[in-house]
Order: structure tokens, then C-alpha cells, then sequence
């Protein structure tokens, strides 16, 4: 199986202690992931597969043993979504903190579809602008 | 001549292409320069712009004047100069020579359906909203700028209540500051950033707070912040929905559009009716998500930042576009760094300005 990793440019995300804020740019949803989400959004991007990043969340003690179908069905959630895809970006594991176990849980927000679905053509060169979310200058603030 | 100066409605090339955009913005230009050579004109200071309007017609120049807040913040970084030009309808050039407005998006499109066009690199900055009705474009290699519509008739309602936010965006991007939704109140020594989706509570809170608490703001909707988490005034227009109308007791006099379309919100100029409490520049100290409650008292409670960040930062970033990426990692930034409060906002309006004096007498305290 494909590594996993956050579906950058497109999305862009913040984890905070107990719950991670990830905006979909293009689709104009929002998402607020709880629970074992939290530990599971720091090992994307680290070269593990949905396998290897249920195993490392299992090692994180005895209530996680038996999260690696909820996980498995977690991360098949995201990627429906298309917050995470399969890429090549590799990196080693973060350590993370042993906290208990508690199913991951996906919070869609589509508020902001409309103002999205006026949205802008992606009919320019992706070396020249648009779709390319890129900086309008140098980078500030 | 004009028209060869002028043709906006050139033919599409076959494929997308850049040099087209750049061509097409570079006539733009040249024709609005040319529009508004003799005109009115009218210098401002915004935030770190030093900002020139020059419009053919002075009917829209003081429309869109009435509802920024000429107040210049010093701030980090030099100032910026930028002219705006300001067109509505055709574009009359000397005794005789017209162009009508541009045409809808000439440019290679893929998908036809869609009310905004937009083209975004590092040097320039073109957009058109609701079929060519209005454009607006930004040079920044010349510190220039377009706002062009169909009509006065075609002008959106909220370009009058934050009037040129797309340009101001961009140049103040250039200048260190990102734009954001949200409300920000307080006094010199501290001020809550109020998030939330338009009816949240913004502008109920900070009218609140100015009648009640005899504190100060930057704006109600959109503001500036700098890097170091001090917020400009761009605008100065506060918008209530009829509700909070009636709960702040605001006098008919103070509303600005009376004659609005239904639905829309009542606006109000502070530079008409509350002058002193529009000021330049606020430090930000803590962050606020306001909730309505049925009872008559106010509280506030701790808030998660990631609340405050799913209140702050997706209608700032869908509302105005570019650099969505640059300005997502300052919001969070400032989620993780500052305190956050849940507002819970009575029916009585005296106590939500007093709650908000509270928080922030609180937050004093706690540092």
C-alpha cells in the first residue's frame, strides 16, 4: 500500500491538542477531527501506509490494540474526503503522547460551499497562477 | 483610437496563456488611467496604504469614501502608496472617444457556469465578478489598481459596507498584513478579535460594547492584522440585521441605507455618528466566538482554539481570494498563541458591552 500524506496545496490543516481544524480550499468544506485523529494526523507524511500508521497508533497501549479496523475505516474516510492521498513524501514518526484511546471522529462543515461553488476557472498555466495556490508575493506575514 | 487602444474583447487564445492576461490587464489599465485623468480625486490613509481614489464620476467616489476608515496606523514597515481607479459604465476618454465597460471574462475559460473569474500570480492580481459586472484588478509592479462595474447599478451592496476589500487585500498582503473576518473591540492597552459567520453576533457585539462600555474598534467585518497581532481599521462601517437594530436601540437616522433590498443588512457609518470610536490600530489579546442565548444576562465561558479557528478562518479566506495558504498558517498561528472565550450574548444589549469590558479587564488581570 501507498504511503499517506496530507493533500497539500489543496488542504491545509492546524492540530491543536485535542481536536485538528483541516479547510479544504477547493471544495470550500471544513473539517474538525477528534479523538485518535489527533495522534493519527501527526503520522501522515512519514512514509506509513494506513497498516503501518495503525501499527504505531497500537503501540500506543492497551486500549489503542484493537483500533486498527477503526482506524483502517478512519483513514478511508479522510481520503473519500480527500484530505489525505497517497504520495511520497517519507520522514520519521513523531513521538507521540500516550493519551486514551478514544475512536476518531470526522466533523464535516459545507457552510462555505456556496461562496465556493462561484468559484473561480482553473483554466491557467499551472507554472504561471491559478489553480497553483501559490504565494501573491513574497512570503509575509 | 480608443478602440485600438482598447480591445478588450480580443479573441481567446486557443490555450491558456499567461502573455493574454497580462496584455488584456495592461489595456485595463490604460484605459481606466485615461477615464479618470479628470475627475475627482481623493487621498486616504489605510492601514499601512496611502491610498489615492481617482474616479470619472464623484458620485462614486464618495460613495465608496464614506465607507473607509481614513485613519493612518503606524505600523511595522514603510508605507505603501496605491491608486485606485474608480469607473462605473462606460469609460469616457476626452471629448469624444468611449469604451464601453470590459467584456465578460475574454480569456480562455474551461468552465462557463461560474459568477467569479480570477487570475492570481505574484504580479498581478485580475478579477471579475457576476459575468464581467464588476472587474477589479492590481498591479503591484506600478501600485495600481482597477475597480470597473457594468453600472452603478451592478456595484454589490457589500462593496459599499467594505468597498475595494479585494484590492485592499492584495496590497496590504504586500505589506505584511492579512485581512481577516472578524470584529475587533477594545481600548489601547487590549482588544478580543470576535469570529463568526455573518449573523454570529460580530457587529451586535462591538456597536455593544462602543454605546455601552465606551470602548473603541477597528471594524466590525473585515480588519487587518500585522504580524505582531495588531489590528488595522480598513472600513468603517458597522452592519446590523434588524433584530439587533432593535435590541441596540440604533436611531433610523444612523442607517445608512434605508431603502436596502430585503434581506440585506442595515449599515451604518461610525464616522457619521461615532467617530471617536473608530481608531486606527488595536493590539488583539484574546480571541471570541459569540453565542446567542434567550436569557437577558450575559457570561463567557473558555473556548477551544480550534472553535476559534473553524469561526475565523474559513469565511476569511473563502471570502477574499489569494494566499490562502500564507494566511490559514497566521490565523492559526494566532489561535495557538492567544487566549480563547466563548461570548455568550444576552438580549440586553448594555450587558454584552459590559461583558466585553469584563473579558478584557480579566485578561489585564491574568497577565
Amino acid at each position: 500500500m501507498a504511503a499517506l500524506q496530507v493533500n497539500a496545496p489543496t488542504v491545509v490543516a492546524e492540530v491543536f491538542d485535542i481536536e485538528v481544524v483541516v479547510i479544504h480550499l477547493e471544495r470550500g468544506t471544513y473539517y474538525s477531527l477528534t479523538g485518535a485523529a489527533c495522534q493519527l494526523w501527526r503520522l501522515l507524511g512519514c512514509g506509513l501506509d494506513a497498516s503501518g500508521i495503525a501499527q504505531q497508533l497500537a503501540a500506543l497501549g492497551p486500549d489503542w490494540a484493537g483500533s486498527a479496523s477503526e482506524i483502517a475505516a478512519f483513514l478511508s474516510a479522510l481520503e473519500a474526503e480527500e484530505l489525505v492521498c497517497a504520495g511520497d513524501a517519507t520522514g520519521s514518526a513523531p513521538a507521540l503522547a500516550t493519551v486514551p484511546y478514544q475512536p476518531p471522529r470526522l466533523e464535516k462543515f459545507t457552510d462555505m460551499e456556496e461562496l465556493i461553488a462561484l468559484d473561480p476557472v482553473h483554466d491557467v498555466s499551472a507554472a504561471e497562477g491559478w489553480p497553483l495556490r501559490t504565494p501573491l508575493g513574497p512570503d509575509s506575514p | 483610437m480608443m478602440a485600438e487602444v482598447l480591445n478588450l474583447a480580443t479573441t481567446p487564445p486557443a490555450v491558456p496563456d499567461h502573455t493574454a492576461f497580462r496584455d488584456f490587464a495592461g489595456r485595463l489599465l490604460a484605459v481606466a488611467r485615461a477615464a479618470t485623468a479628470i475627475g475627482a480625486s481623493r487621498r486616504l490613509a489605510i492601514g499601512p496604504l496611502d491610498l489615492t481614489l481617482r474616479a470619472a464620476d464623484a458620485g462614486l467616489l464618495a460613495a465608496f469614501t464614506h465607507g473607509l476608515a481614513d485613519r493612518p496606523a503606524a505600523g511595522p514597515g514603510p508605507r505603501q502608496a496605491l491608486t485606485i481607479h474608480l469607473l462605473a459604465g462606460p469609460a469616457r476618454i476626452g471629448a469624444t472617444g468611449e469604451q464601453p465597460p470590459p467584456p465578460a471574462w475574454p480569456l480562455p475559460s474551461s468552465e462557463h457556469q461560474h459568477l467569479r473569474r480570477l487570475h492570481l500570480t505574484a504580479d498581478l492580481r485580475l478579477y471579475a465578478w457576476n459575468d464581467g459586472a464588476v472587474w477589479q484588478l492590481h498591479d503591484p509592479t506600478s501600485a495600481t489598481a482597477v475597480y470597473w462595474a457594468r453600472d452603478l447599478a451592478a456595484i454589490p451592496e457589500w462593496d459599499y459596507g467594505a468597498p475595494l476589500r479585494n484590492l485592499l487585500a492584495w496590497a496590504l498582503h504586500d505589506a505584511g498584513r492579512v485581512l481577516l473576518h472578524g470584529a475587533v473591540v477594545g481600548d489601547a492597552a487590549g482588544a478580543l478579535l470576535v469570529a463568526g459567520a455573518g449573523g454570529a453576533g460580530k457587529s451586535s457585539t462591538t456597536l455593544a460594547a462602543l454605546r455601552h462600555a465606551g470602548l473603541t474598534t477597528v471594524g466590525d467585518d473585515f480588519v487587518a492584522l500585522t504580524g505582531d497581532g495588531m489590528a488595522e481599521a480598513l472600513f468603517d462601517t458597522v452592519k446590523l440585521d434588524p433584530g439587533a437594530l432593535r435590541r441596540l436601540a440604533v436611531p433610523d437616522a444612523w442607517v445608512a441605507n434605508p431603502g436596502r433590498p430585503a434581506g440585506e443588512k442595515a449599515r451604518l457609518h461610525l464616522d457619521d455618528w461615532l467617530p471617536e470610536a473608530l481608531v486606527a490600530r488595536l493590539p488583539v489579546k484574546a480571541l471570541a466566538v459569540p453565542c446567542i442565548v434567550a436569557r437577558p444576562d450575559s457570561g463567557f465561558r473558555p473556548a477551544a482554539p480550534g472553535v476559534l479557528l473553524r469561526a475565523l478562518a474559513p469565511s476569511s479566506l473563502f471570502l477574499v481570494p489569494g494566499a490562502e495558504r500564507q494566511r490559514f498558517a497566521a490565523l492559526a498561528a494566532l489561535t495557538q498563541r492567544l487566549p480563547c472565550v466563548t461570548l455568550e450574548l444576552g438580549q440586553e444589549a448594555a450587558g454584552v458591552g459590559r461583558l466585553v469590558a469584563a473579558v478584557l479587564r480579566g485578561l489585564r488581570h491574568d497577565a
